[in-house]
C-alpha cells in the first residue's frame, strides 16, 4: 500500500490497541497510524480535516473501527462517515468482539468494507489491508467490496 | 071444516088421483045438502092435501068422478048402489049421519055435544083400499074394525 | 212446593204415582161423569122425546079437531112417567091448547101463554126443569107443539149419586195404588238411591276407586256408566295431578335452590324497572338484600358503575333497560359495580333477556344475569403484570448475557493477545540467553524455565483462554438465539435435513457412520434456527457414537394434529435416565473428558424449539442409543 495511506484506528481498550499496532507492525504494515479513544474523537478529527480542506484523494485514510466505544460507537461512526459525501470514500474495516449476525449485516448495509471478529487473525488482516491499499490508488473505492475474513 | 083435517089421516088407495098434485081434489056431493056452499066457500081458498079443491054435484052416473063423496042425508037409501058403483073407484064416502056408516059409507060424522064425532066403517074403507090412521080411528067410533097391520 | 221437592224420591215417586193415578182417575171419571151426564141427559131427552112423540101423536087429532078433552086425555097418559112434571100443548099458532101438571108442580115460567111456534125438537133446561118441546106433525102437516117438562131433580140426583160413587172409587183407587206404587217405585228409586249413597261415600272418604254396579240398561244404567266413567277420569286425573304436583314441587324446589345457590347473580326486573326477584349472588354483588332491592325503582347510579377504562357508565346502557326498550336480548356488557362492603369495584358481565307474556305482545319481565369475573380479571391483570415482568426480566437477562459475554470477551482478547506478546518476548529472551555463557546449573535451570515451565504455564493459560472464549461464544450464541427475530415460514424438512447432513460430511468422513432419512413432513419455523437444531442433534449423535460399532443415524417422522414430530435416532452410547432432563441444561456435558463442546448444543436446541412453541423430548438407554423427538408446529 502506498505510504501516504494513514490508518485511523478507533479503539477504546488500550490493550486491544497495543496488540493491534504491535501485530500490524510485525506483519509489515509501516503506514502512519492515528489512534482515537472513542467515536467522537475520530469524527471530530475527520470533520476538522475536511474543514481544513484536506483532499482525501491525495492523503487517503483507512479506518479501523471497534463497534463498542463510548460516546459514539463504531456503528454510528460508520453511518456518519458513509453518509458524508467526502468521507464516504474512506474504506472502513470493523474490528470487534461482537459476532452478532444482525450487527454484521447492519455494518455491511451501512457500508463497511470488512467485518473482522476479535481475536484478530493478523495475517488475514494485513492481507486485507494490502488488498485495500491497492484499491486506494483509485479515487473511489467501491463500497460493495466485501472481503471475507 | 074438518074434511080437510081428516083427509090427512086417510091414505087413498094407490093409483088414486089424490097423490097427483096437478089434479084438483074433487069433492063430490050427491044429493041436496047445505054444506055445499060452505064447502065451496071454505075450499075455494083452502087446499086439501095441498091440492086445489073442486066441489061438484054428482049424479049416479059420474059418481066416481071425485076423490071424496059426500052423500046427502036424504040419500041414505042409495047407499048400497053408491057403494057398488064406487067399489073400485077410490072414492072416500062420507055420510052425514051415523047410519051412513052402517050402510056402507066409510066415514060418518055426527055432532054430539058440540063436538064432531066420527063413525068409521073400517071394513068398507079397507075393502076399498083406504087406509085410515089409527089416530083417527082412536078418535072415532069404529064399526067393522079390521086388524090393520 | 219446596217441601215436596225436598222429600225423598221414594216418597216423591209414590206420591207421583198416586197423584197421577188419582188425577187420571179423576179426569177419567170426570170424563165418564160427563159422558154419563150426557147420556143421562140424552136418555132423558130421548125418553122425554119419545114420550113427547107418543103423546104428541095422541094430540094430533085433538089438535086437528079442536078436541081439548082428547088432548087432556092424551096428556094424562103422562101420569105414568114420574119425572115429567108438566106438559103443554100448543096449537099451530102457538096458543096454549091443553096442559097437564103433576101435583106439586109450580109453573114458574108461566107457560100459559102463547109461545112462538116451534118447528123443530127443542130442549133446554131452566128452573122449571128439563124442557122438551116437540112439534106435532102428522103427514106433512104441522099441528102444533108439545112441551114436556122433566124435573131437574132426576138428573141432579142421578148425577150426585154417580158423583159420590166416583169419589169413593177414586179414593179406593188411591188407597189401593199405594201398594203397587211403593213396591214398584223401587225399580227407579233403588238404583238412584244406591248411587246417591255411593256418591256420599265417595265424597266422605275421598275414595275414587269405588265403582257403581250397573243394574239395568236403561237411562239409570247409562247414569251409572257415566258415573263410573267420571270416577275413572277423576281417579286418573287425581293420580296424574299427584304426579304433576310432585314433579312441580320438585322442579320448584330445584329451581329455587338453583336460583339461590347459583354463582351467577340473577335479577328479574319488571317492565317498570323494579326488582321483582333477586338471588343471593345478586344480593352479594350489590351488597343489598333482595327486600331492599325491591323497594323502589332500581337506580343503577347508586353503585358508581364504570366501564373497563374507568369512565362513568352510561346508565342507559344497562342491559335490562336496553332489553326493555328494544325487546331484544343484550349480551355480555362489562361493567364495574362498586361494592360498598369490599370498597372496590366488582367486574361483571351483564346480559339481559326480555321475557314475553303468553301472547307475545308485552314484556312481562326482564331476566338479567351478572357474571362476576373480578377474580378472574384480577388474576389476568396479575398475570399480565407477571408476564410483563417476565418478559422484562427475560429481556434484561438476555441483555445481560449479551453485554456480559461481549464485554467479557474484550479482556479475553487482551489476555490472549498479551500472552502471545509474552511468548514472543520469551522467544527473544531465549535467543539472547543462548548467546549468554552460563554454568551448567544455571543453563539447565534457565532452560527448564524457558523451555518447559513457562511454555507449560502458557499452555494452560492458552487452554483456559480458549475454553473461556468458547463458553462466551456459546453464551453469546445462546442469547442471540433468544433475541433474534424469527423469520417463520413453511420449511421443506427434506431439503433442510439434506443440507445439514451435507455439512456434517466432513465430520463423518473416515468413520463408519451412515445417516438415513425418511420422507419428512413440512413444518413451520425459522430456517436458520431449525438448521441449528438439527445440526446440533445430529452432531451430538455423531459425537457420541459407539467406537466399536457401525454408526447408524435414522431420521423418521410422525405427526399429530398440531405438530410435525421428527425422530432422530442413533445407536450410540445412549444417555442414562437420570440425565434425560439435565442434557438440556446450560453447560452440561455428559463426559467432558471424552468429547469436545461446551455443553450448549442441546440448550440452544431447547431454546429454539421453545421459541417455536414446539416440544423436545428424548428416549434413551445406556448402550442402546438415543432418539430425540423434535415436535415443531405443522406447516400451514
Amino acid at each position: 500500500m502506498k505510504k501516504e495511506v494513514t490508518l485511523l484506528v478507533a479503539e477504546d481498550d488500550p490493550g486491544h490497541l497495543k496488540l493491534l499496532i504491535n501485530n500490524l507492525r510485525r506483519a509489515g504494515v509501516k503506514n502512519n497510524i492515528l489512534t482515537f479513544q472513542d467515536g467522537k474523537e475520530i469524527i471530530d478529527f475527520l470533520f476538522s480535516e475536511i474543514n481544513d480542506g484536506i483532499e482525501l484523494s491525495k492523503s487517503p485514510y483507512l479506518m479501523l473501527l471497534d463497534i463498542r466505544m463510548p460516546k459514539i460507537d463504531g456503528m454510528k461512526v460508520l453511518e456518519i462517515v458513509k453518509s458524508d459525501k467526502k468521507l464516504s470514500i474512506i474504506p472502513v474495516i470493523m474490528l470487534t468482539t461482537a459476532d452478532d449476525p444482525n450487527d454484521i449485516d447492519l455494518c455491511y448495509e451501512l457500508g463497511c468494507n470488512t467485518y473482522i471478529v476479535k481475536p484478530v487473525d493478523y495475517n488475514n488482516l494485513s492481507n486485507a489491508l494490502k488488498k485495500l491499499g491497492m484499491f486506494l490508488s483509485v479515487i473511489e473505492i467501491p463500497n460493495t467490496v466485501k472481503l471475507i475474513s | 071444516m074438518f074434511i080437510e083435517k081428516f083427509t090427512r089421516f086417510i091414505d087413498w088407495p094407490t093409483g088414486s088421483n089424490v097423490t097427483a098434485l096437478n089434479k084438483p081434489f074433487i069433492i063430490g056431493i050427491y044429493g041436496e045438502t047445505d054444506i055445499k056452499d060452505e064447502l065451496v066457500q071454505i075450499y075455494g081458498k083452502q087446499n086439501i092435501l095441498d091440492k086445489e079443491v073442486k066441489v061438484k054435484n054428482l049424479g049416479l052416473k059420474n059418481i066416481n068422478d071425485c076423490d071424496l063423496l059426500i052423500i046427502a042425508e036424504n040419500k041414505l037409501a042409495d047407499m048400497p048402489k053408491i057403494t057398488e058403483f064406487l067399489k073400485d073407484s077410490k072414492v072416500l064416502t062420507i055420510g052425514e049421519t051415523a047410519d051412513f056408516a052402517e050402510e056402507g059409507a066409510m066415514i060418518a060424522y055426527v055432532l054430539k055435544d058440540n063436538k064432531i064425532r066420527f063413525i068409521i066403517n073400517q071394513k068398507q074403507a079397507v075393502d076399498c083400499g083406504f087406509k085410515i090412521s089409527h089416530l083417527l080411528l082412536n078418535l072415532a067410533e069404529v064399526i067393522n074394525p079390521v086388524n090393520q097391520k | 212446593m219446596k217441601r215436596f221437592r225436598d222429600t225423598s224420591i221414594k216418597t216423591k215417586l209414590i206420591m207421583i204415582i198416586i197423584i197421577v193415578t188419582v188425577m187420571s182417575s179423576i179426569i177419567g171419571f170426570s170424563g165418564v161423569l160427563f159422558y154419563e151426564y150426557d147420556n143421562m141427559r140424552s136418555d132423558l131427552e130421548s125418553e122425554t122425546g119419545m114420550s113427547a112423540a107418543l103423546v104428541g101423536e095422541f094430540c094430533v087429532t085433538p089438535l086437528s079437531f079442536l078436541d081439548e078433552s082428547g088432548a087432556e086425555e092424551a096428556l094424562d097418559k103422562l101420569e105414568i112417567i114420574p119425572y115429567i112434571i108438566a106438559a103443554y100443548v100448543y096449537d099451530e099458532d102457538g096458543k096454549l091448547f091443553s096442559y097437564y101438571h103433576k101435583q106439586d108442580y109450580l109453573d114458574i115460567s108461566n107457560h100459559r101463554i102463547k109461545i112462538d111456534p116451534i118447528r123443530e125438537d127443542t130442549s133446554y133446561t131452566n128452573d122449571d126443569g128439563f124442557n122438551f118441546i116437540k112439534p106435532i106433525h102428522y103427514g106433512d102437516h104441522y099441528y102444533g107443539s108439545l112441551q114436556l117438562i122433566a124435573s131437574n131433580d132426576r138428573l141432579a140426583s142421578g148425577l150426585i149419586n154417580y158423583f159420590i160413587m166416583v169419589i169413593i172409587v177414586i179414593i179406593f183407587i188411591g188407597l189401593i195404588s199405594i201398594f203397587p206404587a211403593s213396591s214398584l217405585q223401587s225399580v227407579i228409586s233403588n238404583p238412584v238411591l244406591s248411587l246417591a249413597n255411593l256418591t256420599q261415600r265417595i265424597t266422605n272418604n275421598k275414595d275414587y276407586s269405588v265403582r257403581a254396579k250397573k243394574y239395568a240398561n236403561d237411562e239409570i244404567g247409562l247414569l251409572y256408566e257415566g258415573f263410573n266413567n267420571m270416577l275413572d277420569q277423576i281417579e286418573r286425573r287425581d293420580r296424574h295431578r299427584d304426579i304433576v304436583e310432585m314433579a312441580l314441587r320438585e322442579s320448584e324446589e330445584f329451581h329455587r335452590v338453583l336460583f339461590e345457590t347459583m354463582i351467577q347473580g340473577v335479577i328479574y326486573f319488571s317492565p317498570e324497572g323494579k326488582v321483582i326477584n333477586a338471588n343471593i349472588a345478586a344480593e352479594k354483588l350489590f351488597n343489598m338484600s333482595s327486600a331492599e332491592l325491591k323497594i323502589s325503582k332500581f337506580d343503577l347510579s347508586y353503585w358508581n358503575v364504570i366501564y373497563e377504562d374507568g369512565t362513568a357508565f352510561d346508565n342507559e346502557e344497562f342491559p335490562p333497560w336496553i332489553a326493555m326498550n328494544t325487546a331484544k336480548k343484550v349480551e355480555n356488557k362489562i361493567m364495574g359495580i362498586f361494592n360498598y362492603k369490599d370498597n372496590d369495584h366488582h367486574w361483571v358481565m351483564v346480559s339481559a333477556i326480555p321475557i314475553l307474556n303468553e301472547t307475545g305482545t308485552d314484556i312481562r319481565r326482564i331476566y338479567t344475569t351478572f357474571n362476576d369475573f373480578t377474580t378472574r380479571k384480577k388474576i389476568e391483570e396479575e398475570r399480565e403484570i407477571l408476564n410483563k415482568e417476565l418478559i422484562d426480566k427475560n429481556t434484561e437477562l438476555e441483555q445481560i448475557v449479551y453485554v456480559t459475554s461481549h464485554d467479557l470477551r474484550s479482556p479475553l482478547v487482551n489476555i490472549q493477545g498479551f500472552s502471545n506478546e509474552i511468548l514472543l518476548s520469551i522467544n527473544e529472551l531465549k535467543s539472547i540467553s543462548n548467546k549468554m555463557l552460563l554454568n551448567k546449573n544455571d543453563q539447565e535451570t534457565l532452560s527448564q524455565i524457558l523451555d518447559v515451565d513457562i511454555p507449560e504455564s502458557f499452555s494452560f493459560i492458552e487452554t483456559s483462554i480458549h475454553r473461556m472464549d468458547a463458553l462466551l461464544k456459546g453464551l453469546l450464541k445462546l442469547s442471540r438465539y433468544g433475541r433474534v427475530n424469527l423469520k417463520i415460514e413453511n420449511l421443506d424438512m427434506n431439503q433442510l435435513t439434506k443440507n445439514v447432513i451435507k455439512t456434517m460430511e466432513y465430520k463423518i468422513k473416515g468413520k463408519n457412520i451412515s445417516i438415513r432419512k425418511d420422507h419428512l413432513p413440512k413444518c413451520f419455523g425459522d430456517e436458520d434456527q431449525i438448521i441449528q437444531v438439527f445440526s446440533n442433534i445430529i452432531g451430538n449423535a455423531v459425537k457420541y457414537m459407539d467406537k466399536f460399532d457401525d454408526g447408524i443415524i435414522n431420521i423418521t417422522s410422525s405427526s399429530s394434529d398440531k405438530y410435525s414430530v421428527y425422530h432422530i435416532q442413533d445407536n450410540g452410547i445412549g444417555i442414562e435416565k437420570q440425565f434425560h432432563d439435565k442434557v438440556f441444561e446450560l453447560f452440561h456435558r455428559l463426559s467432558p473428558s471424552e468429547s469436545q463442546g461446551e455443553g450448549l448444543g442441546l440448550t440452544i436446541v431447547k431454546k429454539i424449539v421453545d421459541r417455536h412453541n414446539g416440544k423436545i423430548s428424548l428416549s434413551s438407554e445406556i448402550g442402546k442409543g438415543s432418539t430425540f423427538f423434535v415436535a415443531l408446529p405443522k406447516h400451514k
